[in-house]
């Protein structure tokens, strides 16, 4: 298991963007703060000591992901509606209510993307899906979004 | 607004932070070393028959379900990290010996 002393730092590296990408992803703040803090504690236990900082961040982003797919499939199964916790109601934006309107697979390639910078191959290893679909998806993805943002204008 | 300034507000939006309560690195780290230290002799064991597998099995659930649920109370109190692992590998070690009584036995 990755040392104490190197772990702090790749933490403090890593959380911001990850707290970002989750809490845009996991439906409610209680599930983002459950979720970030069950991937690091599961990177820990899956002993990844190999790679460069950036593929232990992808890595990060695989355990997240996988994490947030249950999270949804829960949601799904939840039959009483009850209304999650809003983020932050104040710092509702043109975007974010867009975004709000995305399905969570289209969300996530385009935070991938345009937020990590991922290529369609990484993008494709931490969604499970081949590189050429990834293609397809993300430009179905940045289409739905640019006729959303045109729709509200 | 053109699709390249959508993109951009896009990429803005997205770098915005968010606030989040965030955990201890030092916090997820003992938990997750105390799990591994509580599973590390589980190996050794494997030539135990079902039932004194199933017997120790309950008994380091048991104990892994004290230790691991009030590690922040048991900060809370005053002890240390190193003694919550300290107490981790003290069970652990436990486990392992009365796995090996019982497969004398």
């Amino acid at each position: 298991m990755i040392g104490r002393d190197d772990f702090e730092p790749f933490y403090r590296d890593t959380v911001p963007r990850l707290e970002r990408f989750v809490a845009r992803l996991a439906g409610s703040r209680a599930a983002a703060e459950e979720i970030v803090q069950e991937t690091y504690y599961r990177f820990l236990r899956a002993k990844f000591t190999g790679g460069s900082d950036e593929e232990r961040r992808r890595y990060l982003y695989r355990i997240a992901l996988n994490l947030l797919k249950t999270q949804w499939a829960r949601e799904r199964r939840r039959t009483v509606a009850e209304p999650p916790e809003p983020m932050d109601p104040s710092a509702t934006t043109e975007v974010s209510a867009v975004l709000e309107r995305m399905s969570t697979r289209d969300r996530t390639l385009l935070w991938l993307a345009y937020a990590e910078g991922y290529t369609h191959r990484e993008m494709g290893e931490a969604m499970g899906v081949g590189s050429a679909s990834v293609r397809v998806l993300l430009s179905r993805a940045r289409k739905r979004f640019l006729d959303l943002m045109k729709g509200r204008r | 607004m053109n699709d390249d300034e959508a993109i951009g507000a896009l990429r803005a939006e997205l770098d915005r932070e968010v606030i989040l309560s965030r955990a201890n690195p030092d916090e997820i780290w003992v938990r997750a070393r105390v799990a591994e230290i509580l599973e590390g002799d589980r190996p050794a064991l494997r030539a135990l028959s079902l039932v004194q597998l199933l017997t120790l099995d309950a008994i380091v659930a048991v104990l892994a379900w004290v230790l691991l649920d009030p590690v922040v109370p048991l900060f809370g109190l005053g002890l240390s990290k190193a003694l919550v692992a300290a107490l981790a590998t003290s069970v652990a070690h436990a486990a392992a010996t009365l796995g090996g009584v019982l497969s004398s036995s």
